[in-house]
């Protein structure tokens, strides 16, 4: 088998989840004996390269410099260059699979490129979001009223984006189910996703669920102090969607003589990125907090520091105000031994159950996770059940294997 | 009897100052008559000649310079003036009155004139008094208009009516609409006269009301101040910088109201259109306001756009290997959007039929894009996979004439006939579409459902409906809106028409139908057209309902800008089918009761 994994990012650049998960496969594939040869192709922005050409960055590593011309359509800016260099690329490389873990950036034809250029291969596409469905930054969440979107349709779409009528919006659908249908399979990380998909109209025999790999731990950062049960930490970008306000506010709701046990860690970065209105509410927020001592605002970290840090607190918060599909600050929480509090809703609300091997609390209610911080630093022994159901994520090589299962 | 020649005054009798009677002149112009001379001691009670006039008049006048002249008493002297249409002017003759006793005398005709231009002239110069009376007679006569028109500007206004000329525009072979508002009595007859001779009269122009008219004039006209605008028409041609003059004959004289000059108006019969659609006449009069004036001359534009559209160039290129005999052509004009094609593209490639055994032909109808599509056609093709053939037209020719373009390249001996905006679904369509053309040599079209984006009919067969308030018939898509799963249909029933968005024909019966109409502003009833020239040699319309295709539906429309004038648009195209199919489509209806 000769495997070939196509990523809009490559991690030396871009820390996303989809572009881990991509390379992660790529790494566990070229350990294995019963794959002949894997290559990886990243999509690139650098500007030294020309657009459409494709470079090694270093032994079975290539930059393919691309852009989206247009992201209603998800279509390529460069066509030519699909038409060129990427069927030279796959002349070369010759693949019998391959793993398509994005499209955006690139371009939806890239699928149509890959089927015409290798008949016989495999095309796995991973879905690392709903981008193909909601034209709104692949959330699923109403453009102007930012409420959650449950269902797309052509009138509902165009409800959000007036600009685009009905038909454009079918015209949109069209285009891009036409190109998935180049497709063998699909791969969602979540249940929750895979049936959103399957509602689109993906054919659900073709669509499977994996998760994605996770690091081992390293086990010396698993230990407990007695008191982390009182300690939560929040872990990821500072924005708007990961709902950093909601708990914010939730603390503000605990009321000072109880939170005054508690202790709280906001680590993640780019709140600078985000839009004024955002920031100052973030600082009215957490400002008195960080004065009273209950809060430490911590700052950026390294995916390499992320399990250090985490094993400075007794749950990891998650309480994002969209769907989700699969976070990857649960699966490294989880890994971390870790149990969750999040939002009861989408790939939160299935990666962790409530009760089980985390806490759920209703999404975007500051009040409730309030409670729910209240009980969960009740009672240690709550802690140790949760924490003691906890189970491991797949590691990389046992989903490799899951995939490489798809295609035998 | 006696008989009397033009300019030789004929005595009566012997006396010194005996009754006489001359003619100054005898006028002849298509069936009018006018005799004018002068009297003394006798007057003309009546005349008669071969056949019985339709119409006659007559005044009398003093004729002071007779009187003196002849040495005559002024009080017996009187000049006459005779006008009569319908009669020959074989055998005129003269009743007259001679003091108690009567005479008769015939008229000769030598000396009978035609009205020509000096005639008419002179006519003018020498009956100031009576140019209302004449023009009463004479109006068809280009001749007398040019010479009432040279004296116009000396006419005395109307003590009655009111007046004024806003504009004249035109087009110079084929003429113009005249705009203005007037305010007259019953008894007054307005005319617009243009310097060239021809006239229009005002009794056939659509009105509309002004209300700073009606502010200004109420007081004194009350009711008669309403409805005062008025949009009228001439069909001759016109110079650009030629006089009009807005006149009133009231009692035998001529009145000026008002004038302008002749200018121009845009030639493109869109831009025409939206210029003279902005006259806001009254909707309910709209269809016989374009029987009367826009329609005809709108009609002329367009089809001078198009013989002139057929003489410019258009050039094809091919992408790709073409199949060489294919069984059907699939003919589809691009404007405004191209990103259809891809959709299209997309399925017709996936499509194993249509790859074997059709060729497909687009219609560049939109310059500006001509760039755009060369660079992006070859892109196409190499994506897709799938060759086809373009036209670039250098100018745009409507839908219609687009499509008429696209099949002199179309080889085939089938013609698919496709918007750019509809959409397969599904493969096997074109396969029943062409089954049923081939089952019989009488079906001339075989139509298809289309879709809405939104799953729900969009075309399923039309229906001819009648539109009181339009005085026409509409196309009218029954079934529209509702569930294609659970509609009960047969696959294939026999229609009075089908929407020409996806439509099979006979390449033959095509061109020997003369292709779609191109004379429809922008488009529009092409489809029915085209069903009702199938129709009316005796050729049958089917729908193949087992067919989802999705049609888009329309989405250039919206460039047109406001929809009171595309409501317009609408109305002179439902006009125009009208005018040519009002027969056929109420036989063919009445078949199908």
């Amino acid at each position: 088998m000769r495997a070939l994994i196509i990523s809009h990012a490559h991690p030396d650049f871009s820390v996303g989840g989809a572009e881990i998960a991509a390379y992660n496969l790529f790494r566990s594939l070229q350990n294995r004996s019963d794959v002949d040869s894997v290559t990886f192709l990243a999509r690139t922005d650098q500007p030294n390269l020309s657009m459409g050409s494709i470079m090694l960055r270093r032994e079975n590593e290539f930059l393919w410099r691309q852009d989206l011309a247009d992201w209603f359509r998800l279509s390529s800016r460069s066509i030519l260059s699909m038409q060129r260099n990427l069927r030279e690329f796959l002349g070369v490389i010759r693949p019998s699979v391959v793993f398509v873990h994005h499209y955006a950036h690139m371009g939806i034809e890239l699928l149509r490129e890959i089927r015409s250029s290798l008949p016989n291969a495999k095309v796995v596409l991973t879905l690392h979001e709903y981008l193909a469905i909601c034209n709104r930054n692949g959330q699923m969440v109403k453009n102007r009223t930012k409420r959650l979107c449950y269902r797309e349709s052509i009138e509902e779409c165009h409800a959000c984006f007036p600009e685009y009528s009905p038909e454009d919006f079918w015209l949109r659908k069209h285009y891009i189910q036409k190109h998935f249908e180049f497709a063998d399979v699909f791969v969602s990380p979540s249940n929750f996703l895979k049936d959103r998909y399957v509602a689109w109209g993906l054919p659900e025999d073709c669509t499977h669920v994996i998760e994605n790999g996770q690091n081992r731990a390293a086990g010396a950062l698993t230990h407990d102090e007695p008191q982390y049960h009182r300690r939560f930490g929040f872990f990821g970008q500072i924005t708007e969607y990961k709902g950093v306000d909601i708990l914010l506010q939730a603390i503000h709701h605990i009321g000072k003589e109880s939170r005054a046990q508690l202790h709280f860690e906001i680590h993640g970065a780019n709140l600078d990125q985000q839009g004024d209105w955002f920031k100052d509410l973030i600082g009215k927020l957490r400002d008195p907090l960080i004065a009273e001592g209950v809060l430490r605002w911590v700052g950026p970290y390294e995916p390499s520091e992320l399990s250090r840090r985490m094993s400075k607190v007794g749950w990891v918060i998650v309480p994002s105000i969209w769907w989700e599909n699969s976070p990857m600050v649960i699966q490294e929480a989880f890994v971390a031994r870790k149990p969750v509090i999040c939002s009861g809703i989408g790939g939160m609300g299935e990666k962790v159950q409530d009760g089980v091997d985390g806490l759920h609390f209703e999404v975007r209610n500051a009040l409730d996770l309030a409670e729910v911080l209240c009980r969960a630093a009740a009672s240690p022994e709550l802690h140790r059940k949760l924490q003691g159901n906890i189970r491991s994520p797949l590691n990389h090589d046992q989903c490799a294997d899951r995939y490489l299962a798809l295609v035998r | 009897m006696r008989t009397i020649k033009v300019g030789d005054p004929l005595s009566l009798d012997d006396g010194p100052k005996p009754p006489t009677i001359c003619i100054d002149r005898i006028i002849l112009n298509d069936g009018v008559q006018l005799l004018a001379g002068w009297t003394h001691a006798c007057e003309i009670s009546s005349f008669s000649c071969k056949d019985e006039p339709s119409r006659s008049e007559q005044r009398q006048f003093s004729r002071n310079d007779v009187a003196a002249g002849f040495g005559f008493d002024e009080s017996q002297v009187r000049g006459f003036l005779l006008l009569w249409t319908g009669g020959s002017p074989e055998s005129i003759n003269l009743h007259l009155k001679v003091g108690k006793s009567f005479s008769e005398c015939s008229v000769s005709r030598l000396g009978a004139t035609q009205l020509d231009g000096a005639v008419a002239k002179d006519l003018a110069r020498d009956y100031r008094d009576y140019l209302g009376l004449i023009n009463n007679y004479f109006q068809e006569s280009v001749c007398w208009g040019h010479a009432l028109a040279q004296v116009a500007s000396q006419l005395p206004p109307s003590p009655e009516s009111k007046g004024h000329l806003e504009l004249a525009r035109g087009v110079q072979d084929i003429g113009g609409l005249i705009i203005g508002w007037s305010i007259s009595g019953s008894s007054s007859n307005l005319t617009i006269l243009s310097e060239s001779g021809h006239q229009v009269c005002l009794d056939r122009a659509a009105r509309w009301n002004r209300d700073d008219i009606v502010a200004t004039f109420s007081d004194e006209y009350g009711n008669q101040s309403q409805f005062a605008g008025f949009l009228t028409s001439q069909h001759k041609p016109i110079s650009y910088g030629e006089k009009a003059f807005l006149v009133c004959s009231e009692s035998d004289q001529m009145h000026l109201l008002g004038s302008c000059e002749w200018s121009q108006a845009p030639k493109d019969p869109l831009s025409f259109a939206r210029w003279a659609f902005d006259y806001n006449t009254p909707m309910s009069k709209f269809h016989s306001r374009l029987n009367e004036h826009d329609g005809p001359l709108i009609g002329k534009l367009i089809e001078r756009h198009r013989l002139n559209a057929e003489l410019r160039s258009s050039k094809v290129v091919e992408y790709g290997e073409q199949i060489q005999t294919p069984v059907c052509s699939l003919v589809i004009p691009l404007y405004r959007r191209l990103d259809f094609m891809k959709n299209q593209l997309l399925e017709l490639s996936d499509d194993d039929y249509i790859r074997r055994n059709c060729e497909i032909v687009y219609v560049l109808d939109d310059p500006p894009l001509d760039d755009a599509l060369r660079s992006l056609a070859p892109i196409l093709q190499e994506s897709y996979g799938i060759p086809f053939k373009i036209m670039y037209s250098e100018i745009n020719r409507g839908f219609a004439g687009a499509t008429n373009l696209g099949t002199r390249e179309a080889r085939a001996p089938l013609l698919l006939l496709m918007n750019s905006d509809v959409i397969p679904v599904e493969t096997g369509w074109l396969e029943r579409m062409i089954e049923q053309i081939n089952a019989s040599p009488d079906i001339g079209a075989v139509g298809t459902r289309l879709l809405y984006a939104n799953g729900a009919i969009q075309h399923d067969g039309m229906r001819f409906t009648w539109e009181p308030s339009w005085n026409c018939h509409l196309n009218k898509h029954p079934n529209t809106g509702m569930d294609p799963v659970t509609l009960n249909v047969r696959p294939v029933t026999e229609e009075i028409a089908v929407t020409a968005a996806c439509v099979l024909v006979r390449s033959a019966d095509f061109a020997a139908i003369g292709k779609l109409d191109d004379q429809f502003l922008i488009g529009d009833f092409e489809d029915s057209d085209l069903c009702l020239k199938f129709l009316n040699r005796g050729d049958r319309i089917l729908c193949v309902h087992s067919n989802n295709l999705v049609h888009l539906e329309r989405q250039s429309f919206s460039s047109l800008g406001s929809s009171a004038f595309r409501d317009k648009v609408a109305r002179y195209n439902a006009w125009r089918h009208e005018h040519r199919w009002k027969e056929t489509i109420l036989n063919e209806t009445m078949k199908r009761r």
